[in-house]
């Protein structure tokens, strides 16, 4: 493995997403609004929704794991409020930014590259196939994983700051397992799927909007937890991450075996 | 150890894609220190064969060796000694001359110690220099090209691989990456130039080989091409303007095939042989026609390519 030539794909993908504004918004406006806005809505929220009666949270309360709720129920009930929604029942669409900024970045590394014809320039070097899967993977993942991992402490800390609520339930156990191992693993999971998409399809465009379909889970389990069917415990947060991490796997072993110089210029 | 056999050995190699034949058994070499053109119209199997030399695709029947090596199997080393510059010139607009010569320096395994000498000396040789911190997208389509070119040089390559490398240049532009090519044949570089421009494969090669649908018409050196041939050279013939009618007569009456050109008193002769030339000006002046001028165009390399061509079609 020539790292420096690893090295020069990822310099080379970062810099060009840089001064990409189809490929950088959703890279700065995810994160704000999922780190940001959201703990700092829902603290403001538990507060002006802190006369709620008893009967409207004991159902939220109720689907919290035994040790949580003995802990909540000491809280104001704005506070509780704010608890559940930003540790419980909205944790799972913090997962959306990773898998948005991993996304985006490999949908224009792989299949904007191209689209834009500068795919052959670049096979026409001594790279080997693996260093230049690992050297897009790479630079995909890593900004996920960092921005992820960055906004996650921001919104930790933004949280803690407006509800005035701390550790163990803000964060909580499961939001944590989800910030430590989701993020990376949804991050995989989401490059291993433009991987396998951009295969079969040649614009960045296409590839975007077929990997969008991939928030669909998460959004589902948010639905989910909201309607009372579940509320996810550390189990659950360990449980999903392992899955998360087995299809990321998969899929990527999957989208390695076709990342060939020749199948990438037959689709070129 | 020195490879002292030619540089591209290509033996009978076949390519198809599905039911297309894109190649169908052709054979060629190419020298060292050589520049060889590939000839043929959109289709005829240039680029394939450019893809095939490089190890970017597997041959479907013969052989390539490249330095010796077999593109399959050493492609890594192949491209470590080769640089290309494809139909595309295939830059990242997003990035400037400077950041993306020092992608592809890393690429191509340029040790970090001699890399920032030289881009910036690659970059004053192909007139970048001023515009190096600038994005590409702000570039020409003859600056992009010229950059395409000062990239496939930074590592140095024994072999140059160049794709129609003027087919999207207005005229000016062409011409200043004609002579960067020409300039990197004086420096003893191998060069493999696959075009459609009859006219640059005249000045640039030493040989050109013609392909038409994945098969070798013919190779050998331009010049030598026309006689080997038999393809005739053009004779314009001067005459008195009012006796060109006259002059066309006495040529019919030898069985020869000419008309009269738009400038008043010239005659165009075809397939006329340049040793047969004094006895038609013998001739017309023996028949009271008064010649002022002869001029003998010997064939292009576009008369042997349309000679060619119109031969293939009429098979």
């Amino acid at each position: 493995m020539h790292w420096q030539r690893v090295r020069a794909i990822v310099r080379k993908d970062l810099l060009a997403v840089r001064r990409s504004r189809p490929v950088l918004v959703p890279l700065i406006v995810l994160p704000l609004v999922f780190f940001l806005a959201m703990p700092v809505g829902f603290g403001l929220l538990g507060r002006f929704l802190g006369e709620v009666p008893d009967s409207e949270l004991e159902p939220l309360i109720r689907a919290l794991p035994a040790a949580d709720r003995a802990q909540l129920e000491r809280l104001e009930p704005g506070q509780q409020i704010a608890v559940v929604l930003i540790s419980y029942q909205f944790a799972p669409l913090i997962l959306l930014v990773p898998l948005a900024v991993a996304t985006a970045i490999a949908a224009d590394s792989l299949a904007g590259e191209r689209e834009r014809r500068t795919l052959e320039a670049l096979l026409v070097t001594p790279i080997r196939d693996e260093e230049l899967f690992l050297g897009k993977v790479l630079a995909a993942v890593l900004p996920a994983v960092v921005i992820g991992w960055l906004g996650s402490l921001v919104s930790a800390v933004v949280g803690i700051a407006v509800t005035g609520v701390g550790p163990p339930l803000l964060p909580s156990p499961p939001w944590m397992l989800l910030v430590g191992l989701g993020m990376p693993g949804i991050a995989l999971l989401g490059l291993g799927a433009v991987v396998l998409i951009s295969a079969r399809v040649r614009g960045f465009q296409e590839v975007m909007q077929l990997s969008g379909l991939l928030a669909m889970p998460l959004i589902g389990v948010m639905v989910a937890q909201a309607s009372g069917l579940f509320l996810i415990d550390w189990r659950l947060a360990l449980l999903g991450c392992v899955v998360v991490w087995a299809a990321a796997f998969g899929i990527l072993r999957a989208g390695r075996r076709l990342f060939q110089r020749e199948a990438l210029l037959r689709l070129g | 150890m020195v490879f002292d056999g030619p540089i591209i050995q290509v033996d009978r190699l076949e390519r198809r894609f599905g039911q297309t034949v894109a190649l169908a058994g052709i054979s060629f070499q190419v020298a060292a220190g050589e520049i060889v053109g590939l000839l043929g119209h959109n289709g005829a199997g240039k680029t394939t064969t450019i893809r095939l030399v490089l190890g970017l695709l597997t041959p479907h029947g013969g052989t390539v060796r490249v330095f010796g090596l077999e593109p399959t199997v050493d492609g890594e080393q192949i491209r470590q000694r080769t640089g290309v510059v494809g139909e595309s010139p295939g830059l990242d607009e997003r990035l400037t001359a400077r950041e993306l010569l020092q992608v592809f320096a890393d690429l191509y395994d340029v040790p970090r110690v001699v890399q920032a000498q030289r881009i910036a000396a690659l970059l004053e040789q192909f007139g970048l220099a001023e515009v190096a911190e600038r994005r590409v997208a702000t570039y020409s389509a003859g600056m992009r090209q010229r950059l395409a070119l000062a990239r496939c040089l930074l590592h140095n390559p024994e072999l140059l691989l160049l794709d129609e490398p003027t087919a999207a240049l207005d005229p000016v532009a062409a011409h200043h990456v004609r002579e960067l090519i020409a300039e990197r044949r004086r420096e003893g570089r191998t060069i493999l130039l696959a075009t459609h421009n009859l006219d640059e494969a005249e000045r640039l090669c030493d040989r050109v080989v013609i392909l038409e649908r994945g098969r070798v018409l013919v190779e050998g050196p331009p010049r030598e091409l026309a006689a080997a041939l038999g393809v005739p050279a053009r004779v314009t013939i001067e005459v008195e303007p009012e006796q060109v009618n006259s002059a066309l007569d006495v040529l019919a009456r030898r069985g020869m095939r000419a008309q009269a050109k738009p400038e008043p008193g010239r005659i165009l002769v075809e397939q006329l042989a340049k040793r047969a030339v004094p006895d038609v000006v013998a001739t017309l002046v023996g028949a009271g026609i008064a010649v002022y001028g002869v001029e003998l165009r010997t064939p292009s390399l576009e008369d042997v390519y349309l000679a060619l061509h119109q031969r293939t079609e009429r098979r």
